[in-house]
């Protein structure tokens, strides 16, 4: 079995055999055994310290200094001994960078029950990179260009997580966004706010998926290593909502052999709509990641997978009682796109 | 009658750190939050705060006038920068609407810099309901309530309490108040938040209001939103008081 596995591998790598690469794409050779984690700085944090960087004594003192295409590698744990109704622990790690580039932080854990979240904050808190949640064994947040500073990492877990090692590596790497055609590759089919609402969302601090009505929308689409494909759907105005959206779209996806990181790009013309992107378990019952950038367009997610099927997911958030969603219905474009995803 | 209590029972929240340039009428028992309302045998104090300077130092000069008078028709009250409990008016008060004024500067003309508060308070020649704490329901104009508590409004979290019956005299009558309670947890960043959208006057000065909390306290944000999260203390809100009228007599007569 293992074998068979290996030779697709190969496939797959050396002779191009995912459908979407290009025959001239440069020669680049994957370990057949896995190697273990790149680092050029390490840091290891006891789960007794307190490095809340919210509620409690700051993020750790990491004198990490980050140049160009480098790695940090954090290792740390959440202690539910301090949790409150928001989350088992809060951690953040302090870090520099030594030029401008983009940034990205990817969490790893024992996969325990329950969402966790990375995010990237500037040293007065406000969000860099905005939050990646899920409730699988990895996270991780989108790629952002960051001018040369001081930031900090900030991890942290629902309550229900308890104590959990995890490993946190902070990647400095060039980045592209994902091409896009201008034709889309799929169209909404049940525009009307209901019909394909397969899951409930709710929030706190973390979101809260349960089952809706309707099913996700059968698109056929499947999402290669370094390709992308392209939804176009219309997100609705109903008069009620179930749970923190107005309306809520989902669609099938097959995520291809070779990627391990689906990059999520939610484009719209409104200013007063908030729609958010989540990709959940092919049931609809888990959440495997999330953009939940406030208000702006376009709304972008970094989700790390493992091929398979799964529901991408598109909502706008219930904000009528501040006088937002009033350019609803709205149409938007999600371009989806696979790519290897940070080793 | 029936406007007189009612009235009694809209009291204006005094932000904690009371912003520059700012000046409210307050009931003259320490209380931090402002009253619109008075009987004829109560005294009217102020509060607030000012950003120039009078004579060298730090303060203000404030007038109570009847609504539509000119300000300089009052006596000067001088203030400090930051004042509470400043006697404004004493009892006995003739019943009427009231505008304040806050000259800055204490040039005795008026200028850009100075506040005028107009319809500050009115004087009923009944008794009034005074709730001992923060309003529900404070009269603002967007219908917000529970203002400080964590969560839209008066979530769901907050626990009601018992009836509370006050009582009040003034002139060899009495009245009793009695108030309905709902204790809600607040935080630091849910009072902040909540003054933020209260001088907000849209969409999006609401979503700034929304990121300065999201910038400022992360995660917790989405749980104080729902009424939930870390909190910092609790406060007891006043309901609307309900009254049979003044009668012959001292309090417990």
């Amino acid at each position: 079995m293992g074998s068979r596995l290996a030779v697709a591998a190969l496939c797959a790598t050396l002779f191009g055999c995912t459908a979407g690469r290009v025959a001239q794409e440069p020669f680049e050779p994957e370990p057949l055994e896995p190697a273990p984690p790149r680092a050029d700085f390490r840091f290891a944090e006891p789960p007794s310290v307190d490095n809340d960087p919210f509620f409690g004594a700051g993020a750790a003192r990491t004198e990490i200094t980050l140049g160009l295409s480098q790695v940090a590698l954090i290792e740390g744990a959440l202690d539910p001994s301090g949790a409150n109704e928001v989350w088992t622990d809060s951690d953040g790690y302090g870090f520099s960078l030594s030029a401008a580039t983009f940034v990205s932080a990817h969490l790893s854990h024992e996969g325990r029950g329950g969402v966790w979240a990375v995010a990237i904050h500037r040293p007065d808190r406000s969000l860099a990179a905005w939050w990646g949640m899920g409730a699988t064994d990895r996270v991780a947040t989108h790629p952002v260009e960051l001018s040369a500073g001081a930031y900090f990492v900030h991890v942290a877990a629902e309550p229900s997580v308890g104590l959990a090692p995890y490993a946190l590596r902070v990647v400095t790497a060039p980045d592209e966004p994902c091409a896009s055609s201008a034709r889309p590759d799929y169209v909404e089919r049940e525009a009307s706010p209901g019909l394909n609402d397969q899951a409930l969302v709710h929030w706190g601090a973390f979101p809260r998926v349960s089952r809706g009505d309707g099913l996700a929308e059968a698109t056929g689409l499947r999402v290669e290593r370094d390709g992308s494909r392209v939804i176009e759907g219309v997100s609705g105005a109903p008069g009620a909502s179930a749970d923190a959206y107005l309306d809520r779209d989902a669609y099938e996806l097959e995520v291809a052999d070779g990627v391990g990181e689906l990059r999520v790009r939610i484009e719209h013309d409104s200013a007063d709509v908030n729609l958010d992107v989540m990709l959940l378990s092919a049931d609809g019952r888990t959440l495997v990641g999330a953009g939940v950038e406030i208000g702006d367009s376009p709304e972008l997610a970094a989700i790390p997978v493992a091929p398979g099927r799964y529901v991408l997911w598109v909502g706008a958030r219930d904000e009528r009682a501040i006088g937002g969603g009033t350019a609803l219905p709205l149409g938007y474009r999600a371009v989806v796109c696979g790519r290897r995803g940070a080793r | 009658m029936t406007r007189a209590w009612l009235a009694g029972a809209l009291l204006v929240a005094l932000p904690s750190s009371a912003a520059a340039n700012e000046v409210v009428a307050t009931p003259c028992d320490g209380s931090t939050h402002g009253a619109s309302a008075f009987s004829i045998f109560e005294s009217v104090c102020v509060a607030g705060a000012a950003d120039l300077e009078c004579d060298g130092a730090p303060g203000a000069d404030v007038y109570v006038v009847p609504h539509g008078a000119e300000p300089w028709a009052g006596r000067a009250i001088r203030v400090d920068a930051s004042f509470a409990d400043v006697l404004a008016y004493a009892a006995p008060l003739a019943p009427g609407e009231y505008d304040l004024f806050l000259d800055e500067g204490c040039d005795g003309e008026w200028t850009e810099d100075d506040l005028h508060v107009e319809r500050a308070f009115e004087v009923f020649d009944d008794l009034v309901c005074r709730a001992p704490g923060p309003p529900l329901d404070p009269g603002l104009e967007n219908g917000a309530t529970c203002r400080g508590a964590c969560g839209a409004g008066c979530p769901s979290s907050c626990t009601l309490g018992g009836a509370v019956t006050t009582c009040v005299e003034g002139g060899g009558r009495h009245q009793t108040c009695t108030f309905e309670t709902l204790t809600c947890s607040t935080h630091e960043a849910c009072r902040a938040h909540d003054e933020c959208y209260d001088g907000c006057d849209g969409f999006w000065c609401q979503r700034q209001c929304d990121l300065g909390c999201v910038g400022r306290w992360g995660l917790a944000c989405g749980a104080w939103a729902t009424g939930r999260g870390p909190s910092d203390g609790s406060v007891t809100y006043w309901g609307h008081p309900v009254t049979a009228g003044a009668t012959e007599g001292a309090c417990g007569s």
